[in-house]
This record gives structure tokens, sequence and C-alpha cells, in this order.
């Protein structure tokens, strides 16, 4: 997967990138915004992470840019600021996702694994199942089996499943899963999200030989059949 | 009547101009007394006719002044009194909301009053001065560490494995949580962002909340009970939620096995009222002031988890819609008294800015 890392703090900027070199990936990088917006213009990317405040032209601008001349590539935009009003106008602009600095690591690889999985087609909307091993979930009568036994879910475990599902293979965060299933921009204070988690791994993969359900350690998790 | 009263008795300036009044009723007393003497024909009548019309007419002047001077330092003490009055309750107003921005209106500058208004305004700079100085090093400190922090973690996620790097970087992650905690709530503090109002039904959101923190509160057996309606308020939703699970979470923190949180949402004529109630130890009446302020953590919680920073940033969000937090015991006379924290915002927080 080819990333662009548009991110003028050098330190940052290498972080990110050898990150994402170690994760497999290919990395480009510019420290301002005419060189970021030159690249991404005229070389096809997977994905972009940009920063918001740049030199040159900001985040926005290139987004904008972008945008205009119908190149739709997957964005992440960075950003110091985190207000709800910050985030809209990221978002208005043409970002895919959000993300507040300071950040771990592992927040912003699964954040870019699943911008580029959504690009490749696989959540499109006319999905009415979705199966991982021998878990099925039917979107549109809203039941869920496994291994063709019913598991009764609250609708919250069920949009919860349904978000893992659809990301299935991929590292979800916690911060994700708040604000994707609960929609809330928020600091939950203690770590409720894994005590949910928990709740419905017991619905799932009790009584199973093989779990679906992963924590993946110091990230998230991981819905997968494989460990 | 009887507030009148109230107030010249509980004045100083008043009671200073009640003395002088008093004490120029008398003379006004003693003056009448003459002229009536003046006036009897039997103790003066062998004076001549000119000196009694002089001591007639003296006595009238004498009457006039001093029903002059009882009319203006009545006058006066009202005037004093109206302008202590209202020194008073700018003082106070500024005590209660924390708003160091605010100034006493100085009328005049010829008299001491008017010196003592400039002199409180003077030090009410200096202090908004200081406390700006205080909450900008802490803010810089905040903003600042946060980069080598940044940098410190990216080492420890090369360098280190196992349980000592997730150690480390829980460690690490903690600290980061405390300064954006602490510059979350310098920012809502300052109003310097706009607040994403939207029409809100807070009655949902408390029941969101709630259902957020229900399996928590299962874990810890504890009771979870909502009582909500509908209820429209123009309001921060990113915002208001964090205060309402902030709430929440702190009853859940407090309340001992086998006990029950409530949380309540009704509407009263103005504002609507969000209360979280528990069943624990409650906040003894002195300390209740205290664990708005940040880092306070009162001995009994040192054990729990969190940073001392929940309540004060349920106060900044409160405060930033207009609106209010109280702290009150949930069912008083009781053994474990509970604590009650309720929540009061003005349906429309747009148009009061709470700055």
């Amino acid at each position: 997967m080819r990333c662009l890392v548009i991110e003028d703090d050098k330190q940052l900027r290498e972080y990110i990138a050898q990150g994402l070199r170690e994760a497999g990936h290919s990395v480009d990088t510019a420290e301002d915004g005419k060189r970021g917006l030159f690249l991404a213009t005229t070389e096809d990317y997977d994905v972009l992470v940009i920063d918001w405040m740049l030199p040159g032209a900001d985040g926005i601008s290139i987004l904008h840019a972008l945008r205009a001349s119908d190149n739709s590539v997957p964005a992440l935009m960075l950003s110091a600021r985190s207000e709800v009003d910050d985030r809209v106008r990221g978002l208005r602009s043409g970002a895919d996702d959000y993300l507040v600095k300071p950040f771990a690591f592992e927040e912003l690889l699964a954040r870019v694994e699943v911008l580029t999985a959504r690009r490749g087609g696989s959540e499109s909307a006319e999905t009415t199942s979705l199966d991982c091993h021998d878990l099925h979930m039917d979107l549109l009568r809203r039941r869920v089996t496994r291994a063709g036994q019913s598991i009764e879910l609250n609708p919250r475990e069920f949009s919860l499943l349904e978000y893992l599902m659809r990301h299935a293979d991929q590292v979800v965060t916690r911060t994700m899963l708040l604000e994707k299933v609960w929609d809330y921009h928020f600091d939950p204070q203690t770590n409720v999200i894994d005590v949910h988690i928990s709740r419905l791994r017991q619905k799932i993969d009790k009584g199973h030989d093989r779990a679906l359900i992963h924590t993946v350690r110091g990230a998230g998790y991981r819905l997968s059949p494989e460990q | 009547m009887r507030l009148l009263l109230q107030r010249v008795l509980r004045s100083s300036s008043y009671q200073v101009g009640i003395l002088f009044a008093t004490l120029m009723l008398v003379g006004l007393a003693v003056a009448a007394y003459g002229l009536l003497i003046a006036a009897d024909d039997r103790l003066l009548s062998e004076a001549p006719e000119a000196i009694q019309a002089e001591l007639r007419t003296v006595g009238w002047v004498m009457i006039l002044l001093l029903a002059l001077i009882f009319a203006l330092s009545w006058g006066v003490a009202y005037y004093v009194a109206t302008r202590f009055e209202r020194i008073a309750a700018t003082t106070g107003r500024i005590i209660e909301t924390g708003n160091l921005r605010e100034r006493l209106s100085v009328d005049s500058s010829w008299d001491d009053l008017s010196k003592l208004a400039v002199l409180l305004n003077r030090m009410l700079a200096e202090l908004e001065a200081r406390v700006d100085g205080i909450k900008s090093v802490s803010d810089n400190i905040a903003h600042d560490l946060r980069t080598p922090l940044m940098r410190l973690r990216a080492r420890i996620e090369a360098d280190t494995e196992g349980d000592t790097r997730d150690e480390l970087l829980a460690e690490l992650d903690h600290t980061l949580d405390i300064f954006r905690s602490l510059l979350r709530i310098s920012s809502i503090e300052a109003g310097k962002q706009p607040l994403a109002l939207t029409q809100v039904d807070a009655g949902a959101l408390l029941a969101d909340a709630t259902a957020f923190y229900e399996p928590l509160a299962e874990e810890a057996a504890v009771r979870l009970v909502t009582e909500v309606r509908e209820l429209t308020v123009e309001a921060d939703r990113d915002l208001l939620f964090q205060a309402l699970a902030n709430l929440v979470d702190n009853a859940l923190k407090f309340t001992p096995a086998g006990g029950q949180v409530s949380c309540i949402a009704r509407g009263e004529k103005d504002e609507i009222v969000l209360s979280v109630e528990d069943s624990g130890p409650g906040i003894p009446v002195d300390e209740r002031d205290l664990v708005l302020r940040r880092f306070v953590r009162l001995d009994d919680s040192r054990s729990a988890p969190g940073n001392g920073l929940g309540l004060p940033l349920v106060l900044a969000i409160a405060r930033r819609h207009g609106g209010g937090l109280e702290l009150e015991e949930a069912s008083p006379g009781k053994a474990p008294p509970g604590l009650r924290v309720t929540l009061r915002l003005p349906r429309a927080a747009g148009h009061r800015d709470a700055a």
C-alpha cells in the first residue's frame, strides 16, 4: 500500500513514516503543503496522512484542491485541535477521518488500514449479511448465528459486532469504537469499552473452540478466524 | 416597611445617617420649643417689638435649617448605602461566578467610596493577571510537555517489549490523559472555542450515558436506574455527553456493591435539571466546594482510580452553557447519605454566554 505523509514536524513525520514502513507499507513524505499537494496530484497513493497546520498550503486547502479535481484518495487529517467544531470542519473539507495529536501510533495505523480497506469496496450499501468463519449476521432481520445457533444480542451489542464484522481482520481501536458505534466524541475515564467487548465475547466465543474476537496489545481489538 | 427597617439597621452608613438625623430631630424640637417660648407674650412682653420679631425669624430659620440637614443626611446615607450595596453585589457575583473579568462601576472620582471601588478594581485586575499567568503557565507546561512525551512514547514503543512496554505505555498514557483533560478544562473555561450548539434531547443523552456504563454497573453489582423524559435543550452534544458520562462514572466509582445509582432528567420552567445520585459515602458539606477544584481528591477517594479532573470538567461544561452544578446529600439522615450531583442548564444556552 502506498502512503503519503504530509507533516512539517520532522520528528513526527519520521515517526509516522517509519511506523508505516514497519507495518509493510511504502511511504513518501512531504514537509510542506506545496510539495505535498504536488506529490498527491502527480503520484497515485492509497492513502494520505495530512497535518492540518502546514507551511505553504494547509491541510484543508490541499484537500479542497484534491477533491475539486475529483481525486477521492482516502485522507486522514491530523490536528492538535480537538474541538468538535474543528473536527466537523476537517471532515467537511473532504477528510475521511480525523485524529487529534498526540496519538498512539497504533491508533493511526488502525485508522489508515480501515480507510484503505473501505476504498476496496468491501463496505457497500447493499450488503445484507456479514460473515466471519462460522459467524453469520443477517442485517435485514437483525439476527446473528454462530455455527447455526442463534445468538441473542441487544441493539448496542449488535452494532458493536456489526462494526467489528465490517472491519474483520483489521485492528479497531477503542476510540474508533466510541466514535463509530456510540457516535460520541468523549473520554470515558474508565475502560468501559473493554467491559462491553468482554460481554460480547461471552456471547460469541463461549463454548466454541475457535475464538473470533482478539485483543491486540496496546492497540484494540480484531475480529478474525485466525489468531 | 420591615425591609426598610432591616436595611437601615444593617447598614453602617445608614446608622451614621440616622444618628445625625436623630440629633437634628432633637435640635428641631428644641428650636420649635424656643419658638413657642418666643411666642409666649408673658415671658417676652417686656422685650421690645423688634427683638421679638428677630427671635421669631431666627427660630424659623433654625427650623428650616435643621429640617434641611435632616433631609440631607438621610439622603446622603441613602446614597452611600446604595453604593455600598452595589459594590457588595458585584463583589458577591464575582466570587460566585469566579469571573475575574468583571469590574465595579465607578461613578465619580472625588470621594473615598469611589477610591475604594477604583482600588478594588485594581486588585481585581491584578488578580486576573496573576490567575491568567498561572493558568497560561500550567497550560504551556501541559502543551509543551506533550511533544517530548510523544517522542518518549515512540521510543518506548520501538525499543522495549513485553510487560515492561505495556506498563510504561500505560503510565505514559495516563500522564498524557491528565494533560489532555487539563487543557480541555482550560479551553472550555477560557471560552475561546465556540460551542457547537444544536438542539439536543438531554433526556436521551442521559439514557445513552447510563446505557454505556450499564455493563460496568453490572460488574460492580450496582443497580443503575434511569428516569428520563424528552428534554430539548440548546447545547454542545459531545460536551454535554462528556459531563453526564463523568457524573455516572463518578457515581459508580463511589457506590459499594449492592448500592444504587439513579439518573434523573426533568424539566423546569427555563431550565433542565439532570441529576445523578448514588448510595455511596457522600461528601461532607465543607468539602463539596473543594472537589470542584482541579486535582483535588479527598482522602477517602485516593484509592479509587481517577485524576481529580472529572468534576472540574463537568463544572466548566456547565458554566460554559450558562448553567451550574450542585452537590448535596442524596438521602439526608441515612447512614451513608450518598451524593446527588445536579446539573442545571438554561434551555437556551447560546444566548447566555457564561464568559
